[in-house]
């Protein structure tokens, strides 16, 4: 994959193409907090991950999650 | 049990520019940090609002957020800023070496019955062993979790939240980058030469 401009970069980590480290040492950035006003300023959407791997994720997550979830009549 | 495990700074970074770190408090678990994390997120500006978000939360949680600590967090922290910078250019994925000591040292300190939750954004986490019973859980996952379980009305606004604060900031980096202080007349050539930081 051939990433020559910064755009280029910016949209191959919101295509979820490249990881964040990637982008950043690209881009000679210095660290995630950059990394994400890099993408704001260029307009470009945060990486979200395939709908199938959230589905996944959720279904093993939710359980717990609600498991200890404070409701508001436990202490939290 | 269940612990919540954050090993890369991508989800605090999130849930702190849009000011919502109190979303990890509706949880009645522990949460564990890497002090590479807490050293990252507590270096730069004073003014970067996620800064300033993470350390109120950070000092209010007590004994509910234990950071672990690291061989590589602590020599990082002995490191001088322009030297940390030239480590990075040249070891891109030395982040990647730290998230594996933090997932060994978690391995070790909790019970081997634990459910651990581990939210992350750095795809190299999928490739760590935290424990047997381990869970993992993008952002973004935990976030349509939240709309789904009512803590939250949209987990898309939450994230266009986010964004729209990236680009104010930005532009606030810009602006004062623009501003000379003191008055004086303002040298943009020296952007030109600068290597990046």
């Amino acid at each position: 994959m051939d990433l020559v401009t910064p755009h280029d970069v910016l949209s191959a980590y919101a295509q979820a193409e490249i990881s964040a480290d990637d982008a950043i040492a690209s881009l000679g950035l210095n660290g995630v907090r950059d990394l994400i006003l890099a993408m704001a300023e260029a307009g470009h959407h945060l990486p979200r991950p395939a709908e199938a791997d959230v589905e996944a994720q959720l279904a093993a997550a939710m359980p717990l999650l609600l498991s200890v979830l404070n409701d508001g009549r436990g202490d939290a | 049990m269940l612990d919540l495990v954050i090993p890369d700074t991508g989800p605090l970074i999130t849930l702190a520019l849009a000011d919502r770190l109190d979303l990890l408090d509706r949880f009645r678990c522990p949460i564990l940090v890497t002090d590479m994390i807490h050293a990252e997120l507590t270096r730069g500006p004073d003014t970067a609002p996620d800064k300033a978000a993470f350390e109120r939360w950070y000092a209010g949680r007590g004994n509910r957020v234990q950071t672990v600590d690291t061989l590589y967090g602590t020599m990082w922290r002995e490191l001088p800023e322009a030297t940390r910078r030239t480590i990075k250019r040249q070891f891109p994925n030395a982040g990647e070496e730290s998230i594996r000591e933090f997932a060994a040292r978690v391995a070790d300190v909790l019970p081997g019955d634990d459910q651990i939750l581990v939210l992350f954004e750095e795809d190299k986490v999928k490739r760590m062993t935290f424990g047997r019973h381990v869970h993992l859980l993008h952002t973004w996952a935990f976030l349509v979790a939240l709309e789904r379980m009512g803590v939250i009305p949209s987990a898309d606004d939450l994230l266009k939240q986010v964004e729209d604060r990236g680009r104010m900031i930005a532009r606030d980096v810009y602006e004062r980058r623009a501003s000379a202080e003191g008055g004086g007349p303002q040298d943009w050539t020296g952007d030109y030469d600068r290597r990046p930081a």
